[in-house]
């Protein structure tokens, strides 16, 4: 009986606890510095599902592009390589919210086609990292974004989630104005490993750019015979 | 039994056996037509292969060198014979990674292709992505 009580009252303390740092996160996410908005959105990713409540003010800060330190949030910025030294508080926000996982699914949706570069870059990554099939053909449609690194952004999704339906618009996307689109859809096509892709590819070869080159070579090898 | 009935009998039988003909070649299920135009894509796909084997051999002249050692792991892993000569030739290139990549997909090819796939050359553009493995 004691120890039934004792069990409740750490669980209620600890559940009030959980929701104050939820509603200081979620709180600091309009913080007017931006490396706290970052440390809010790490924050918030550390508390996965918990974190739902916070999806509108997520969603709205996925537009938020100020660059800050990579170390901002600590050792607790998700999968930071090396060679990324910076982060903003948009792309925190979008880890965040695939942390929550796939209730966030149709606040990218609409940030896809929202009218900010930045979210829709972010909201590509998204539906990418949280594998969401059902968004390929909007994903599709985001290929003709106007601005490149979307272009890139949705080129990676779309090798991510490996749906051979994306097959002949990333071919298309091999003949983009931006080198790093063209890059990054040789990639997505070896991940997808359709054989239509392989005449796209070899034509690739040949591209003004060397790392086009590269990953189309690599994407033919990936492919097989 | 008159020769007119023999006649109208006759044509009667023949014509059964050419509508029941007609209906056998027309019939959808047989998909004559599905048929002509799955050897057109295998052919193309033919095409397209051996075009793409031969525009790595090609690359194998790449000025660059990150081109040239991922055509040569793509050769490895595509395991086509026609590789054969102008991966040997990469044997005797100055430059050792060369050398290195040309015996392993050399290795590679006699046992028939495959393998493990080499791991992308590009990182995806977002700093806290994770990359899926490509799998074979």
């Amino acid at each position: 009986m004691i120890a039934r009580t004792v069990v409740t009252a750490a669980a209620l303390l600890l559940g009030a606890a959980m929701q104050r740092d939820l509603s200081a996160a979620a709180a600091a996410l309009t913080s007017p510095d931006p490396v706290a908005r970052t440390r809010a959105a790490c924050a918030l990713r550390e508390m996965g599902r918990d974190a739902a409540p916070a999806m509108p003010q997520l969603t709205a800060l996925l537009a938020d592009g100020s660059r800050v330190e990579a170390s901002a949030c600590g050792d607790r910025t998700w999968g930071v390589r090396g060679h990324a030294d910076s982060t903003t508080p948009g792309e925190q926000a979008a880890s965040a919210m695939v942390a929550i996982g796939s209730v966030a699914l149709p606040s990218f949706s609409r940030a896809l086609s929202g009218p900010a570069w930045i979210a829709r870059k972010n909201a590509a990554w998204g539906l990418g990292a949280l594998d969401a099939s059902a968004a390929v053909p909007a994903l599709i449609d985001a290929l003709k974004d106007p601005e490149a690194s979307v272009r890139e952004q949705v080129a990676w999704a779309l090798g991510a989630i490996g749906d051979p339906r994306a097959v002949d618009a990333l071919v298309g996307a091999l003949s983009d104005a931006s080198p790093d689109v063209r890059r990054q859809a040789a990639w997505a096509l070896g991940a997808i490993g359709d054989k239509r892709a392989i005449s796209g590819l070899t034509k690739a070869l040949k591209d003004e750019d060397a790392g086009v080159r590269r990953q189309a070579a690599w994407a033919l090898g990936a492919i097989g015979g | 039994m008159s020769p007119l009935t023999v006649f109208l009998r006759t044509l009667l039988k023949s014509s059964a056996i050419f509508i029941g003909t007609a209906a056998i070649f027309l019939h959808p299920s047989l998909e004559w037509r599905s048929g002509a135009a799955d050897r057109t894509t295998v052919g193309a796909q033919q095409g397209a292969h051996e075009a793409a084997v031969t525009g790595l051999i090609a690359a194998l002249k790449d000025a660059d060198q990150g081109v040239r050692v991922k055509a040569i792991d793509a050769l490895g892993e595509i395991g086509d014979a026609r590789a054969l000569d102008a991966l040997t030739e990469a044997l005797k290139d100055k430059d050792v990674t060369i050398r290195r990549h040309a015996a392993a997909a050399i290795a590679q090819l006699n046992r028939g292709g495959g393998g493990h796939a080499h791991p992308a050359p590009h990182p995806h553009p977002h700093p806290h992505a994770v990359v899926r493995q490509v799998s074979r």
